[in-house]
């Protein structure tokens, strides 16, 4: 019985593919599993298989365009004739789409076509080089699949544990072990704090490059700038690294127009530090409005900082090399959200008015810490992947939300304000992402976190929420001052 | 030393699915199915790799894939700088003479992928799926489609519209291509994949007519944002996206510390 070998279905509707080469010479034996002949699409070089024992007969020659589902050769038992005698023969269109049989491609059909075998050869030292035994080291082959299917069972990953406090106590208890078994010396974190910077560490000097929250309360300092030169002057004065400012709607003074927004956004390569978009938030204002007519926010005012947080990576890869083995996972967040909770409980202002993202529940009125950012950046699903772990080891202790938004910094969330009146705090965790730091003349490599502190400027001053910041940055800095807790 | 970690992102989702819930409610008919019938793929981040050996490795996968042994698997990797032909023309479509590749180091390879030539480097995310189409009920064509969709969500992470066109497969961004696709097929198993440009040496793609055609412009998405990309996070945005799109589970293998390949 004569099997047909077709033309696989590729994608949906009506299409065709290329026939481009028989591995199987007409009137050749195949066994089932052998493969026929290849079939390309732009993209796709797909190889058939043959379904049966026989012997192939082709009815389309190699080089053929030919629609899906059209037979192109037929596998044959022994001694059986082909079915054309028999059966209609296979639609004429298949075989004449093409005007002729075009041989394989031409070779030299394009100016830059150089013969292969030139190429190889004029490439042979190249392979000889990655021979070399500087070549990169190879794959972890063990990682893989043997080739035998192993019958092992897969490891379970230690389940990722919060940092502080409890982190404290287990440096105790890993330095009581360590003591008898002195081959494996703990993280001494004494030695940490008090070593001195290796050259080129970002070093905080206090009064120096200090983010000083005073300048904020002076007057002005707070209304949009007019020209470029305004804010370089500002920056400079004020020794933050880079700092945003929005108002949103609601606030008693002018929105900045959308000019004036763009002069804060144009990337000057003068000033100190990354410019943060401001007109971020403002836009993404424009957006609600156009989105939900009604939503007007309670007057918040939003302050960016730009955090090293090449200290806290550090960190959090030390103590994870500590005590998870190799299973390194971006837990920045949750020093950052240790340092976040300290500022705030350190913070009078705020204290008075938040809960704090897991350190204790503090008595009396609480509100709610949220992290606002947006679903689609992928730091900030870090961010709430970090929360939801740490709401789950705390469960009722910890009064923190995790709060979605696709608008950005400040949104909604489908319709749902991630920002209602009377809320007075929110944190936004931008992405962090790699920049040139300069001391002095060196540039050196740093990764930056940009954290945004949007609250309602009604309720709180200024210059507490400037601290506030100022000290979230000290505290993700230098981080290891979070573990003399 | 081998071990495997659930993405904890799984501990997010139920957030976003509650906020879903009530604004919605609407049931999820495929849910009870998926359920059942999960698809899930193993992630391997290589780090910087030789294309041979990546390759080898692909095939060994296809290969027990293929026999119904093994699992889905999504390598992820940077190469070496190297010139890969695929199967629609086998020969070096180069804007400059053979010897010169020499001098900047890379090497030419043969391959069994559909599409035709192209660069690959280190700044350039290389994604290989080894998948199942059958299992997955994903046709060759769809599958490609996926793929440029996971692309197009990784450069919308980062604010950059990517697009497919009807006419060139590949992610372009305003009409420069910044991701190339090309892949194979056996017996319903695919490998080879797509290639992103993150932040790679551009002036290699002048060596080479990308993709056979001598008008095109490469990008990257550096380029398009203007900063530095790292390559961490785009490998993370890729298998984030990579589970949104293909609706499964990414679970990511520790490959652990590379050893000293033995002289």
């Amino acid at each position: 019985m004569a099997v047909p070998v077709t033309v696989p279905r590729l994608g949906p509707g009506d299409g065709e593919a290329l026939v481009a080469e028989w591995y199987q010479p007409d009137g050749a034996t195949v066994a089932e599993g052998d493969l026929v002949y290849r079939l390309e699409t732009d993209f796709a070089a797909i190889d058939v298989e043959a379904d049966e024992n026989g012997v192939v007969r082709h009815t389309t020659a190699a080089g053929t365009s030919t629609p899906f589902g059209e037979v192109v050769a037929y596998i044959l038992s022994p001694g059986e004739a082909m079915p054309g005698e028999e059966v209609p023969p296979p639609e004429p269109t298949t075989v004449v789409s093409e005007e002729a049989p075009e041989p394989p491609r031409p070779a030299t059909d394009r100016a830059g076509a150089y013969p292969l075998a030139d190429v190889l050869r004029a490439t042979a030292a190249t392979d000889a080089a990655h021979e070399s035994p500087d070549a990169l080291p190879g794959l972890p082959w063990d990682a893989f699949p043997a080739e035998e299917p192993a019958g092992g069972e897969a490891f379970e990953a230690p389940k990722p544990v919060l940092l502080f406090p409890r982190i404290v106590n287990e440096l105790k208890e890993e330095a009581a072990i360590a003591e008898e078994d002195e081959l494996d010396p703990p993280l001494d974190v004494t030695a940490e704090a008090t070593e001195p910077a290796e050259p080129g560490a970002w070093e905080l000097v206090p009064g120096e490059n200090d983010f000083n929250p005073d300048w904020l309360l002076e007057p002005g300092n707070l209304t949009a700038p007019e020209t470029k030169e305004e804010v370089r002057t500002r920056f400079q004065a004020s020794n933050i690294r880079s700092l945003a400012l929005g108002r949103g709607k609601g606030h008693e003074e002018e929105t900045p127009s959308k000019s004036e927004t763009a002069a804060l956004v144009t990337p000057d390569p003068e000033l100190p530090g990354a410019v943060v978009p401001t007109g971020r938030a403002l836009n993404n204002l424009e957006q609600l409005q156009e989105r939900r007519g009604d939503y007007v926010p309670g007057s918040p005012l939003f302050l960016r900082v730009a955090i090293d947080v090449t200290e806290a990576t550090k960190m959090r890869e030390q103590l994870t090399r500590e005590w998870w083995g190799s299973n390194v996972r971006p837990l920045d967040q949750d020093i950052i959200l240790r340092a976040i909770a300290r500022a705030l409980h350190e913070s009078a202002a705020f204290r008075r008015r938040t809960d704090v993202v897991g350190v204790r529940p503090l008595s009396g009125t609480s509100r709610t810490v949220h992290l606002l950012g947006d679903a689609a950046t992928r730091p900030f699903r870090d961010a709430v992947a970090s929360m939801a772990a740490l709401r789950e080891t705390l469960g009722a202790e910890m009064p923190c939300l995790c709060t979605l938004t696709d608008l950005g910094d400040l949104g909604l969330d489908d319709g749902m304000p991630a920002l209602p009146g009377g809320q007075p705090l929110a944190f936004a965790m931008g992405a962090v992402r790699d920049v040139a730091r300069f001391e002095g003349d060196k540039p050196r490599r740093a990764s930056e976190l940009i954290l945004t502190l949007s609250y309602d400027s009604d309720a709180m001053p200024e210059g507490a929420a400037a601290r506030l910041l100022s000290r979230v940055r000290e505290l993700v800095e230098a981080p290891y001052a979070l573990l003399a807790d | 030393m081998r071990s495997s970690q659930t993405n904890r992102r799984a501990a997010a989702a139920p957030i976003a699915h509650d906020r879903k819930a009530e604004r919605t409610s609407a049931p999820d008919d495929n849910e009870a199915q998926r359920v059942t019938d999960p698809r899930i793929i193993k992630v391997y981040e290589l780090g910087t790799t030789d294309y041979d050996e990546v390759h080898s490795l692909q095939r060994r996968l296809q290969q027990q894939r293929r026999e119904g042994e093994g699992t889905d698997s999504l390598l992820l990797t940077e190469h070496r700088p190297v010139i890969t032909l695929g199967r629609s023309h086998p020969e070096p479509d180069l804007r400059v003479p053979p010897p010169t590749l020499d001098e900047y180091g890379i090497r030419v390879v043969q391959t069994e992928r559909g599409g035709d030539i192209t660069y690959h480097g280190p700044g350039q995310l290389v994604a290989y799926g080894i998948v199942d189409l059958k299992a997955w009920e994903i046709g060759v064509v769809d599958y490609a489609a996926l793929l440029e969709q996971t692309v197009i969500g990784v450069l919308a992470d980062w604010g950059v519209k990517g697009e497919q066109v009807p006419a060139a497969r590949g992610v372009w961004v305003g009409g420069r291509k910044i991701a190339s696709l090309g892949i194979n097929v056996r017996r319903w198993v695919t490998m080879h994949g797509i290639a992103l440009n993150i932040d790679p040496d551009m002036s290699h793609f002048d060596l080479i007519n990308s993709c056979g055609m001598p008008d095109v412009e490469m990008t990257s998405l550096s380029a398009e944002v203007a900063k530095q990309v790292p390559m961490p996070d785009a490998v993370e945005a890729f298998v984030f996206h990579f589970g949104r799109v293909f609706e499964c589970a990414t679970e990511t293998v520790d490959v652990g510390k590379r050893p000293a390949r033995r002289a």
